[in-house]
This record gives C-alpha cells, sequence and structure tokens, in this order.
C-alpha cells in the first residue's frame, strides 16, 4: 500500500515538475507562475457603494477620477467598489441583510431620501437601533434632480398648445378616453400611452405615484391614508394606469426605451431632469422629432443620499474612506461635472446656470428645460406610502 | 490560510487545474432544429469557457458576423478562460419549448421579441415554485417592427402611403369581404395572404394576436373571454382561409415572396428588416418593389432581447461571460452593423439613416402606435383558438418502399418519422397515402384523418421493401387526382419521400416540371420532397426540382434525422 502511495506521490510530483518546467519554458517573458506577494501587504481599503442607476455615467466617471489621485487611509490606498441596484431593493436587502451574490455594502446611495427613510424603519423593525450613520457622516445629498414629464413634440402640441394647465387631471381624461388620440384629430397615433417604471421596485415610479394622488387632491401636502383608500381615488388612479403599456424597473431603461421605440410605445413618459438632458439629442436623430420636458405644477426633488452605514459589518477605517469619497463627490469639480450630465449640484453655492452655452440649463431650453421649479409636494409618510403601493400592487400589480 | 509546503501545494492546484482544462467543458446540447442553413456549428475549443445562445433566426447574418469577430478575441472569463460562443439560430417559440421541456439548456435566450417573455416566465414558474426564468428588463439587442410587406401597385390599391392600411383592411381581403376587383384590379386574382406557423415563430404568434384585435375592434385590453366569443373564432378562421402555407421561418417565407412574385403571396406579415433586405439586388430579383406598411390600429416590435437564464444549469462564471458578450454585441461597432442589415439599433445614439429609408420600401418614422402586449393566458386563449380555426390541409404523403428501402433500416426508421407526422394533424386535415415501388399503390386515399387514424398507421406498420423506383409518374398522377379539389379551400400538399433514382417512370423530369410550374399561385399544390438515406444514388437534384417547381422545400434526410424532416414539413400546415 505504502507503495502504490509513494508511486502515485511521485508520479504526481513529475507531473507538477513537467508542468512547472513547461510554465518556466513557454511562459510569457515577465509571466509570474505564482504571483505571491512579497514583503508587508497594503491590503486596499475598499468601498463598495451600492448606487441608484440612473447616477451610473457620473458615479463611474467620479470613481476614475478619485483613483486617479491614489487616495489613501491612512496607509493603506481606498478602493471604490460600484454596485447598481434599484431604490427600494437595495434598502429592503440591506434591512433584511440579503446579499445575494454582492458584496455588502459600505454606502447605500439610493435616488431618494424616501428609501432611507424605508431602510431605517426596516432596520428597526427587524434588527433594532440604526445602521445609518449620524453627525458628521450623516446621509448628505450628492446631486439633484426633479421629476418632470417628456413626451413627444407633435403630441405634446396636440394636447398641450398654450402648455399643460390641468396637468394630470387633462392626462387622466385623454387617457381614459377610448377614441384615444382619435378625439384629439389622430387616430393614427393609437390610444394615448403613459409611461413610468414600477413604483414597486423603482423611486421615480413611486414618486410619480405619489404625484398624481396629491394632484387628484388638488393639494401638496398632508396626504393621508384615508386619501387612500378612498375608492373614488382608487378607481381614479387605476384608470390612469391602465395607460401604461408595461412598467420596467429601471428609470435610465425606460428613458432609453423612449428612444429605442420611439412616440409608438411611449407618449408621455415621467423620468427624471437628468435622463431627459441626457437623451434629448438621440431622440431628434432617432425619430427626426424632439422631445419636450414638462414640469408637473407641483413635483419631487430625488437627492440622491450618500448614506454610510456604521453596521456590523463596515470597519471604521473603511466608513472613514467612505467619507473622503463623499467629500471627493462634492468638491465643485465633480459637481461640475454631474451638471454636465444634466444634475443639479448639491451644493447651493454652485449655480445652476452658468454662461457656459454648454451647460443644459441653457443649451436646452428651448426643449423646456427649466431651472425653475414652481413648487414641490411634501413627502408623505412611510405608511401612506406603504398604503399607495400597496393599492398598486393588488389592482395594477406590475 | 497557510501551507506546511506552499509550492506543493500551489503545483497540486495547477495539475488540478490542468486537469480540468483537459476535460473540454461543454454543456447544454443544443440539438439544432433544421434551418434554412443547418451549417454544422464548431465545437468550442478545449480550455475554453462555453456559452450556448439560442437565438431567434430573424437576426442570423448579423449573428454570425458578429460571433465570429467575439470569439477570435478570446476574451477572458472571470477564471481566466477565453470564452467562447456557440450561437443557434431558432424559431422563438420552438426554443422556449426545448428550454421549458428541459431539451435545450442555453445560457442565454435572445428571442425575436419580449412578448414571450410573460409567457417563459409564467409557465417557468408554474413548475419551478415561482422562479423568475428571465428578467423582464432584458435589454435588447436591435429592433425591427412587425410589418404587412406587400407590393408596392398593391399597397397602391389600397390607399397607400396616404390612406393608412391596417390588419382590419388585412383581414377583410383575407376572408373575402372585399376582393381585388373591388379595387378595380380583377387581374390579380384572389388576395394571398401569409404568416408563418404561431407554434414556431414569433411573427406567426404576432400576426394571430393582431388579428384577434382586429376581430374584436380592439386595441387593447383583450381579455380571453373576447378570444373565446364565437364570432371572434368566425372572424380567424375567415382570415386563416385567404392564407396560402404557413411555415418555421420568418426569412423563408419573405424568401418565398420575393423569389415568386405577387401571384404567390399578395401580403405577408415580416420584419421591416426583412423588407429593407429584398431591395438587395445581391440576394434577391423581385419583379415588383415591396413595400412595409405599418398597420394603422398599431403592431409589435420585434425587440429580441438578450436574457441570460436565471436557470440551475448557469453558473456565476458563464453569466458574468455571457454578460461580457452582451456588452460586445451592444457596442458601437457590432450596433452599427446591425444597421447595415436593416435592423435598427439598439444604442438609442445610433441615428436611423441608410439604408432604412423610404427608397427601401421603409418609413424610418414608423410605427406610431402599438397594440399592447396581451397577458400570458389571453395569449394562450388566442393561440387554442388559432388551432381550432386555422386553415386545413389536404396531404398526400407519397411513400417510397422498394427494395434499397431495406438498407440502413430506412423504411422501418421512416414508418416511425411519418406515425409523428400524422400525430401532428387534426381530426380534420385530409391525408391519403400513395406507396409506390415499380408500381403506384393508393393505400388510403385523400380523406379526414379523424375516423381512420388508428387503421392508417396499422397499415404504414405493415409496409415492407420490394421492387423499383416509379418516382416521377407517381407524383405527376398524384398531382393531378389533387389539382381535381378547388383552389384555396384547403392547404394542398404532398410530401414525397424517395432513395433512389427513377426506374421505372415512362414521363420525364421535364414533363413533371412543366406540369408543376403550370400553377404558380400562391394556393397551388406544394410537393414537399425529401431525399432519403445516405449514399444512396437518390437523385437530390430531381427531388429538388420537383419541390422548387412547387414553391415547396425540399430536404435530404438519414433514417437518423427522418423524424426532424417531416416534423418541419408539418409547420407549414
Amino acid at each position: 500500500m505504502q507503495n502504490i502511495a509513494r508511486l502515485i506521490g511521485i508520479g504526481y510530483l513529475a507531473l507538477c515538475l513537467i508542468a512547472l518546467a513547461g510554465t518556466a519554458l513557454f511562459g510569457s517573458v515577465g509571466y509570474a507562475p505564482f504571483p505571491l506577494s512579497l514583503g508587508p501587504a497594503q491590503q486596499p481599503v475598499v468601498v463598495t457603494v451600492w448606487y441608484g442607476t440612473e447616477k451610473e455615467a457620473w458615479l463611474e466617471e467620479a470613481v476614475q477620477q478619485f483613483q486617479a489621485t491614489s487616495p489613501r487611509e491612512g496607509a493603506r490606498p481606498i478602493e471604490i467598489e460600484l454596485i447598481g441596484i434599484g431604490s427600494r431593493e437595495m434598502a429592503l436587502r440591506t434591512a433584511q441583510q440579503e446579499w445575494g451574490n454582492d458584496t455588502q455594502p459600505t454606502v447605500l446611495s439610493p435616488a431618494s431620501s424616501l428609501w432611507v427613510e424605508v431602510l431605517k424603519t426596516e432596520w428597526e423593525a427587524r434588527n433594532g437601533g440604526t445602521i445609518v450613520a449620524e453627525g458628521a457622516n450623516a446621509p448628505q445629498p450628492l446631486v439633484l434632480t426633479p421629476l418632470v414629464m417628456v413626451a413627444w413634440e407633435e403630441r405634446a402640441a396636440v394636447l398641450w398648445d398654450n402648455g399643460p394647465e390641468n396637468f394630470w387631471q387633462e392626462l387622466h381624461t385623454v387617457i381614459t378616453d377610448p377614441s384615444g388620440w382619435g378625439a384629439q384629430g389622430h387616430p393614427e397615433w393609437g390610444f394615448v400611452k403613459l409611461g413610468h417604471t414600477s413604483p414597486l421596485t423603482s423611486n421615480s415610479g413611486a414618486q410619480a405615484l405619489i404625484l398624481m394622488s396629491y394632484s387628484y387632491y388638488n393639494k401638496i401636502n398632508n396626504l393621508s391614508s384615508a386619501d387612500i383608500l378612498d375608492p373614488e381615488f382608487q378607481t381614479w388612479l387605476v384608470d390612469i394606469e391602465r395607460g401604461v403599456l408595461e412598467f420596467g424597473d429601471s428609470t435610465g431603461t425606460f428613458m432609453t426605451n423612449m428612444v429605442q421605440f420611439g412616440p409608438s410605445k411611449y407618449d408621455f413618459v415621467v423620468v427624471y431632469e437628468n435622463l431627459a438632458v441626457e437623451n434629448i439629442e438621440a431622440a431628434q436623430g432617432r425619430w427626426g422629432q424632439d422631445i419636450r420636458v414638462y414640469y408637473p405644477p407641483a413635483t419631487l426633488f430625488s437627492d440622491h443620499p450618500y448614506t454610510i452605514l456604521e453596521a456590523p459589518w463596515t470597519t471604521a477605517e473603511q466608513q472613514a474612506a467612505a467619507a473622503q469619497f463623499r467629500d471627493f463627490l462634492l468638491s465643485s469639480d465633480m459637481q461640475e461635472l454631474a451638471l454636465q450630465s444634466g444634475f443639479r449640484p448639491a451644493d447651493p453655492a454652485i449655480p445652476v446656470v452658468t454662461d457656459d452655452p454648454e451647460n443644459p440649463f441653457n443649451k436646452y431650453q428651448d426643449f423646456g428645460i427649466q431651472v425653475d421649479i414652481a413648487q414641490q409636494v411634501e413627502t408623505p409618510p412611510g405608511d401612506v406610502i406603504n398604503t399607495l403601493l400597496e393599492l398598486w400592487r393588488r389592482e395594477i400589480g406590475g | 490560510m497557510r501551507y506546511k509546503n506552499r509550492v506543493s501545494t500551489i503545483m497540486f492546484v495547477l495539475f488540478i487545474g490542468a486537469l480540468v482544462m483537459a476535460c473540454n467543458v461543454n454543456f447544454g446540447d443544443t440539438d439544432t432544429a433544421i434551418n434554412d442553413s443547418s451549417d454544422d456549428v464548431p465545437n468550442a475549443p478545449t480550455g475554453s469557457l462555453e456559452i450556448t445562445v439560442l437565438y431567434g433566426s430573424e437576426k442570423e447574418q448579423w449573428m454570425e458576423a458578429v460571433v465570429a469577430e467575439f470569439n477570435a478575441q478570446e476574451n477572458p472569463s472571470t477564471n481566466g478562460s477565453p470564452i467562447y460562443v456557440t450561437a443557434t439560430p431558432i424559431g422563438s417559440n420552438e426554443s422556449l419549448e426545448q428550454i421549458l421541456n428541459g431539451e435545450a439548456q442555453p445560457t442565454v435566450w435572445s428571442p425575436a421579441s419580449s412578448i414571450l417573455i410573460p409567457v417563459a416566465n409564467d409557465r417557468w414558474a408554474q413548475a419551478n415554485e415561482g422562479e423568475t426564468l428571465v428578467s423582464p428588463d432584458s435589454p435588447p439587442l436591435v429592433l425591427s417592427p412587425v410589418v404587412i410587406a406587400m407590393w408596392e401597385p398593391m399597397a397602391a390599391a389600397l390607399g397607400w402611403p396616404d390612406t393608412p392600411i391596417g390588419w382590419s383592411d388585412i383581414a377583410g381581403l383575407a376572408r373575402g369581404d372585399s376582393t381585388w376587383a373591388d379595387y378595380g384590379y380583377p387581374e390579380w386574382g384572389t388576395f394571398k395572404f401569409g404568416h408563418t406557423h404561431p407554434d414556431y415563430s414569433n411573427s406567426g404568434i404576432v400576426s394571430i394576436i393582431a388579428t384577434t384585435y382586429a376581430a374584436t375592434g380592439k386595441t387593447r385590453d383583450l381579455t380571453v373571454t373576447d378570444v373565446q366569443q364565437p364570432e371572434t373564432a368566425q372572424f380567424i378562421a375567415d382570415v386563416e382561409s385567404g392564407v396560402i402555407h404557413y411555415g418555421r421561418s420568418t426569412g423563408f417565407f419573405a424568401n418565398q415572396m420575393f423569389d415568386r412574385g405577387p401571384s404567390y403571396l399578395s401580403a405577408a406579415i415580416l420584419y421591416e428588416n426583412l423588407v429593407v433586405q429584398s431591395y438587395d439586388t445581391s440576394l434577391y430579383n423581385t419583379s415588383l418593389p415591396v413595400v412595409a406598411v405599418y398597420p394603422k390600429e398599431g403592431t409589435f416590435w420585434s425587440d429580441h432581447p438578450y436574457a441570460v437564464l436565471n436557470a440551475p444549469w448557469v453558473d456565476d462564471e458563464q453569466r458574468a461571460a455571457a454578460e461580457t458578450f452582451r456588452d460586445y454585441l451592444l457596442a458601437t461597432e457590432q450596433q452599427q452593423r446591425a444597421l447595415e442589415f436593416g435592423f435598427r439599433p439598439a444604442d438609442p445614439d445610433i441615428p436611423i439613416g441608410a439604408p432604412i429609408e423610404t427608397a427601401n420600401g421603409v418609413d424610418p418614422q414608423q410605427p406610431q402606435t402599438l397594440l399592447s402586449v396581451p397577458d400570458a393566458d389571453v395569449i394562450g386563449a388566442i393561440r387554442e383558438s388559432w388551432g381550432e380555426n386555422k386553415k386545413r390541409v389536404d396531404v398526400m404523403v407519397v411513400l417510397d418502399v422498394s427494395g434499397s428501402m431495406a438498407d440502413e433500416n430506412r423504411l422501418e426508421n421512416a414508418k416511425v418519422a411519418l406515425n409523428s407526422f400524422i400525430g401532428q394533424l387534426a381530426e380534420e386535415d385530409g391525408l391519403g397515402v400513395t406507396i409506390f415501388n415499380s408500381t403506384a399503390t393508393e393505400l388510403s386515399p385523400m380523406s379526414p384523418i379523424g375516423p381512420k387514424r388508428e387503421e392508417l398507421l396499422n397499415r404504414i406498420g405493415g409496409l415492407f421493401p420490394q421492387g423499383g423506383t416509379r418516382l416521377i409518374d407517381t407524383v405527376s398522377e398524384v398531382y393531378t387526382q389533387l389539382n381535381t379539389e378547388p383552389p384555396g379551400e384547403r392547404i394542398r400538399a404532398i410530401v414525397v419521400l424517395s432513395d433512389g433514382d427513377d426506374t421505372d417512370s415512362s414521363g420525364s423530369t421535364d414533363m413533371l416540371v412543366n406540369q408543376l410550374q403550370s400553377n404558380t399561385e400562391g394556393d397551388s399544390i406544394k410537393v414537399f420532397t425529401i431525399a432519403y438515406g445516405t449514399g444512396t444514388d437518390v437523385d437530390v437534384e430531381l427531388l429538388d426540382s420537383i419541390s422548387t417547381a412547387s414553391g415547396a422545400k425540399s430536404y435530404e434526410s438519414s433514417p437518423t434525422d427522418i423524424e426532424e424532416v417531416y416534423r418541419d414539413i408539418a409547420t407549414f400546415f
């Protein structure tokens, strides 16, 4: 037995030697067959950021520039890992500590503070206490962008030749009219098609529902669960939602769809201002007509809070490194960069409009882009949002 | 981790790694169905990480071009192996069925349209505890709207391009509410309509959904109750009566239309990119220009979603590799190439330009509206209703039972295949069987299959090989006989299988071909031919000229794949 074991051992060793010789002979110059590090390791401090994909282009560029500065936390280099995840999903998965194949987050940056509230509520209910850092590392908005309505120019002109007066109510009327665009003299456009993302998975979809609800009651604050439970309101909401062909999960994909499929698929979509800005030129090249941006009479901002987690799985070093990256993102250079891709800087010291003709708020004025926002609605409390989303889940499903 | 003997341990890992690499990591036997171009797919090289892609055959030309380049790049997987993509074109419904019944286990599924995604998820969830097979957000690779392809003079007779034309107009013509004579063109004869088989092809399912919408006058909110109304069923039956035959591949349909001209098909449901291709003089020499009609009630997009399957047979490395391949397909260069093939690129930053322009019969600013995609249960009801109301077929099976059919177990395998072919016919379909060797014998005359199914299968089972091959005369006789049936009411077809050179006919090939060519109308009798057996003296050229002259398809087959050939022929009915 021992001999056999020895033979196997020798055979295996011989094969190893052949493999090694092969590597040495035929491996490329400078190729290290066993890349072992020498000396004490400079393990990087990895900051994992789960972020809403609306700001993907900006964040990716910012990470590149940040890494180029060779940032360090103490003696150790900082490494940023970006993972794009829907806003609601990131809040719920973090609260439930469901990581799947993803690295546990050091930072969450959902599209809106709404989801930080959801995270807090859910975490406390499940685990007690909070993991959202407070004090100097408390959540801070990175960039701002309001929810807008993007429409194909030709169609908006028919519906709103003098601009929308009674925004959501008018949409409700045309969407629920069985003769669709026929009632406006354009039967060839079919029924009126509204688009927004699923409020269950996407921030902009939830915001759209909130705006519609406020508009039904013609108010901008104090939306209550009783309002949501009113059967007449429910019928009104379900009717307008039936004009939506399909609910996507990502607002970015949705805006892309609008350009890809043109006016055949969506007449109007509810998206973020920055996405509208990003796609104005592509839409022109694609369909030979422009898109136009409309601001609802009252809207909601997405503030993209940078939320450092003081969680059992994050170290003080990671939190400090995360704070460094946050400060970098809030630096005037990075805020300028965000402005170029259509976001409004979170830093009020940086003006939205500049003399630069390439500034999107100058460049796209003719497409309806404007700096001034009439008014904002109040973010409803968590339980009202839940009631609204539950109604939607039950009646529309998505 | 600390090792006492680090070098030895690393060597062991290397050794195991070498062993693993030595085994060709292959999976997912993508049993290729019969395609118009059934080129052999090369095997993945040893040591590569293979991912398999089943994709809608509509984008075959583009995919073939870009897959070869991707494989040549040897992009590394997460474990450092070069990624190798094996991509197989296949009808979208067909690939769906294969994935659901376990016959195919691809890494990626890219059907012609996202219409099938809810259907796939619905059925997968039923069998897999509510799991989702495909992300509803699977990104489109290329786009092309579903259009009614028509000969320009015919479209113009209907008022194109000024008057909008829709599914309801086509349905009206197909069901005979109006005729070409009503439009002032009696010389055009009957309206001949075509769409593919909805059990196999995306454009087929889209056609029957659109027809159902036209029946109800709706453009959204279609319900199962709507579908099950007797008037809806009658409407579908009427429209289907105008269909010349079905088929598995939209591309084949387009070929038939463009090659055979307006007497064969007045209009077919195709994709816009195929209309663009009809202007490519290196591919076609059409007698008249073809134009795309974008239906006024709305249409559907063929959006070619790229879906990495959430299935147990896809591991993390393959998933990551599939994402690498997806990013490659969506990169500007590959997207730009898609435009050359007449597709609209998914990349929104690429402007739509030539060849998608009015000079090629299409309008880049169309479509202006869509029909709403019905829920999975409604689509199921539509498919069922179509099965009950589709056009019926009268098919005469002509089977060679000459002595050489004893070789390779040919006759026995053909019997098994014939058995499953007959199994695919509905009770009301007509079937006749004629056998031939030195003489021809009508085993069963043309009559509805329902009452005689069992008896016929028994008689086929009892056949044995003997004698010579009297091919030409037999086909000619059967054709003459079937020609006494009025055209248009049913699809009329002959399916000929032979393994040998004609030894006993008095007529010539030319005579038979002339006989078949005397009727080039879409509702003429279609003669499908199967050149059967390996290394036989079968006259492939003769069989090919017979099927071509009749406007059908020819096959070469052996006892191992004869069942698949009969199955493909059944998709035309």
